[in-house]
């Protein structure tokens, strides 16, 4: 096998971060020896991905770490976890022990090694934590597991975590072997909040699989003009995708005398919200929430669908958005973060300013009169995919970051002397220290 | 109050600790009128607050701690309501057994229980909700009061996954009498079964001692915008920071203050940042009413971008401190302030139009001057708490004599 690859997640498997999912099979197809670690596996989630099913070995591969709540239990499992690691992985839990003791006090460090039992146990070649939040109390661990330590951001944690604080992800940026971001909007969000010019870090955009999400021959039946335009939108019902703004623009729609039936697919807790304003705004008869469903009926939407929908006030890349165009639906979406970086605005959808209804209306009416736009939209929106989005290309750039990050030892510390603290070496790391720690109070 | 031999005894269900600050100001004032007001907690509440207001808590326990803990609570709060009041304890165990889980069922008796065999004339729930949830006491033969205040109402119904739809006609059935804090809210409330005529509209008010204007204001070259409310997705405050954007780009200098705290803090701030507008906004959190009073005396401008509102007591707090009002026409609104004369009204969801109506008075002092006095004279003359109370106690006194 070649490296190992341990992947920190919060809940795994999850249905909004199926791309997870799929980088975990794709990389363990190439031959890399894949873990994932979360918090949280909920096995209703498991059933809705086959695909997982399919790998007899998935599941040995998935870690859930030892409750921290609540306290109690906590506290009496510690001496089962702490004896665990000891019995299968006796050299390694001591060396994390003896280089821990050296920055936190004793309580604390058999604390953090009850919590990180299953690293020390996988003792990971290369240790990716795959959102951003996840990382700044965490960075310790390339040091007590000896291991390279990669840090993805993919929007949320750019965007909303530890904002009052300036050096937020400080530890990261100067610990890590290498940095990915979702696309250049998320970069240059990064070197707003401090993160040096010269990090290694690559831009490796979501992806998708083309062959999953592939338009049915047939199945759509092309619109004629009479009957009403059918509106789509995917995604978690939360404030940051500007739902209000999308009923709003479909008022606008049906003020002008368009007809259009809008499905929203997702759960969340916003619905209590959106639906005051379907009430409001009088669209009780065209606006229907679907909730959250597996992804067999996300394509089962899609393929019905004649215009997608997406109007964020924040989103790091959108997955659904790319999926749209791979189902060669044609998109309306806003300028948030990574959308414009997205959709090519006037090729395959049209992107407008974020919270600006009036603008989303005129797309979309654009589109409704104009089906041979849309199909056209649609089409060019699936050869993007393709082109740019496609999950081969991007296991192959996951797989070279991987390598280069193993790889690049020598060079990153000839690189700047920032990196010059081999674990050995005391001072430099004691003044790090202590803000991550400090961090670590804060939560994140 | 007409001079009974003994006060009127009302019980308080489903008051949060601490209780809002205009429930508190109703208790306390009809506290003040002679009223015995016992207020039920399952948390055990600040005794200082008590003594000082000369209200009464009716102490029931929170479902928590461990399990055997908790049965054996039970026993005991069965045994002494089977002594204190053997009816009660029926009606109690009958609706607990409803309960398919047979944890819900002790959940359901610790719940209902304490109130076996109290004594007290009314019994007032200051939330549609409080009345949904402690529906077997409407069948202890006392008389019912129930509170319609906003969104449990004009909000709460449209969610399509909350079951409160269908308890909001079995309790308005029920009930002696539905206080209604608004016209709005009472028409709303009619679409879920409500009887008009069985309803009062019984609108807040503030001590316009209180809410005065400062007698000396500190000048500021920013025109002092200010808002108040919880940073909920209802009051709509990222609407009145895109208005506020709006006013900046017309080249007014503003400072924009907000009053609150909630979940959504975290749009309100990625709202402030996003549209570039950190120097002008100032997030206070969660303020004391001194401190409140003290941030609008040193206003020029209030403004409501609520979504849905009850009423506007957040709106007649400002105005007892002279400030004109930009509003939505968001419910309850229209009738606390009247477009054109204490301030003005624009439709909800539109920064635009909100931004329209902040900047004819930021550009006119005269204006702000004319329509804040205004807004003053309409809390003196309309909505004192002194009224408020007095209204309520006399509907108090009216159901309790239906009930004789």
């Amino acid at each position: 096998m070649r490296g190992r690859v341990a992947l920190v997640v919060p809940a795994f498997p999850s249905l909004s971060e199926t791309f997870i999912v799929n980088k975990f099979l794709g990389l363990l197809e190439r031959g890399w020896d894949v873990h994932v670690v979360c918090n949280h596996s909920n096995e209703n989630n498991w059933e809705l991905f086959p695909q997982l099913a399919a790998v007899p070995s998935a599941r040995r591969r998935v870690h859930v770490t030892w409750p921290s709540e609540p306290a109690w239990k906590a506290s009496l499992l510690l001496p089962l976890a702490v004896l665990r690691c000891l019995w299968s992985r006796p050299l390694r839990t001591l060396r994390y022990l003896w280089r821990g003791l050296r920055h936190f006090g004793v309580l604390e460090t058999v604390g953090r090694l009850y919590l990180d039992a299953d690293l020390v146990r996988l003792s990971p070649d290369i240790l990716h934590f795959e959102f951003g939040a996840l990382a700044p109390t965490r960075m310790y661990l390339r040091d007590l597991l000896h291991c390279k330590v990669v840090v993805s951001f993919r929007g949320y944690d750019l965007n909303f975590v530890g904002l009052d604080r300036p050096n937020h992800y400080e530890p990261v940026w100067s610990r890590a072997a290498g940095l990915h971001f979702l696309g250049e909007d998320l970069w240059r969000r990064a070197r707003r909040r401090g993160f040096p010019e010269d990090c290694f870090r690559v831009l490796i955009p979501p992806a998708i699989d083309t062959q999953i999400f592939a338009p049915r021959s047939g199945s759509h039946k092309p619109r004629d003009g009479n009957r009403p335009l059918r509106i789509l939108s995917v995604g978690r019902l939360e404030w940051k995708k500007g739902y209000e703004d999308a009923l709003l623009a479909v008022r606008k729609l049906l003020d002008r005398g368009t007809p259009f039936v809008y499905r929203i697919v997702g759960g969340g807790d916003y619905l209590g919200a959106l639906g005051f304003a379907r009430y409001r705004l009088g669209l009780e008869s065209c606006v229907d929430f679907v909730g959250a469903v597996p992804r067999a009926e996300v394509l089962a939407e899609m393929e019905q669908a004649d215009v997608f929908l997406h109007a964020a006030v924040s989103e790091g890349f959108c997955n659904a958005v790319l999926e749209a165009q791979a189902m060669e639906i044609p998109v309306v979406c806003t300028d948030a973060d990574g959308l414009p970086e997205n959709v090519a605005t006037g090729e395959t959808g049209f992107v407008v300013p974020r919270r600006d209804p009036a603008a989303m209306a005129e797309k979309l009416e654009v589109l409704a009169r104009d089906p041979d736009l849309a199909r056209r939209m649609g089409q060019a929106g699936r050869r993007r995919v393709h082109d740019r989005f496609r999950l081969a290309d991007q296991l192959d750039r996951w797989e070279e970051f991987y390598e280069d990050v193993l790889g690049r030892e020598a060079a990153s510390l000839a690189r700047s002397g920032r990196e010059k603290e081999i674990p050995e070496e005391s001072r430099p790391r004691e003044r790090a220290l202590p803000v991550t720690v400090g961090h670590g109070e804060n939560g994140q | 109050m007409a001079k009974s031999k003994r006060p009127l005894r009302i019980l308080v269900v489903g008051s949060s600790w601490p209780p809002q600050t205009f429930l508190g100001r109703l208790m306390r004032g009809l506290s003040g009128l002679g009223v015995q007001v016992r207020i039920a907690f399952s948390s055990w509440p600040d005794q200082d607050w008590f003594l000082q207001s000369g209200l009464k808590a009716f102490k029931t326990r929170a479902w928590q701690g461990p399990q055997l803990l908790r049965v054996l609570w039970v026993g005991w709060l069965s045994l002494v309501a089977m002594v204190r009041s053997p009816r009660a304890f029926r009606i109690f165990w009958r609706a607990a057994m409803k309960e398919p889980d047979p944890g819900d069922r002790l959940r359901t008796l610790n719940r209902l229980l304490p109130f076996a065999g109290v004594s007290c004339d009314v019994i007032y729930f200051p939330w549609n909700s409080a009345a949904i949830d402690f529906l077997p006491l409407f069948e202890l033969g006392k008389p019912v009061l129930i509170s319609c205040r906003g969104s449990q109402v004009n909000v709460a119904p449209h969610h399509p996954g909350r079951g409160i739809r269908a308890g909001l006609p079995t309790t308005f059935a029920r009930a002696s009498a539905i206080h209604c804090i608004s016209s709005s809210i009472q028409r709303e409330a009619s679409r879920f079964g409500l009887d008009i005529a069985k309803s009062r509209v019984i609108r807040p008010g503030v001590d316009p001692e209180f809410f005065s204007p400062a007698p000396v204001r500190t000048s500021s070259p920013n025109v002092q915008i200010i808002t108040v409310g919880s940073l909920v997705w209802v009051k709509g405050v990222t609407y009145g920071i895109q208005a506020i954007r709006k006013v900046v780009d017309a080249g007014i200098p503003v400072t924009f203050t907000i009053v609150g705290d909630g979940p959504e803090r975290q749009r309100v701030l990625y709202t402030i940042d996003d549209l570039g507008l950190n120097d002008h906004v100032r997030l206070l959190g969660r303020l004391s009413p001194i401190a409140v009073r003290d941030e609008l005396r040193q206003s020029d401008i209030f403004i409501l971008p609520s979504l849905a509102e009850g009423f506007c007591n957040a709106a007649i707090e400002a105005m007892g401190c002279s400030l004109p009002v930009v509003m939505t026409n968001c419910g309850g609104s229209l009738e606390g302030v009247t477009d054109g004369v204490e301030g003005f009204i624009v439709p909800i969801w539109d920064p635009e139009a909100m931004a329209e109506g902040i900047l004819r008075l930021a550009r006119d002092p005269a204006l702000r001057q004319t329509m804040g006095h205004a807004a003053r004279a309409r809390v003196i003359r309309d909505f004192t708490v002194k009224r408020h109370v007095q209204e309520f106690a006399d509907l108090l006194e009216e159901i309790q004599c239906g009930a004789a």
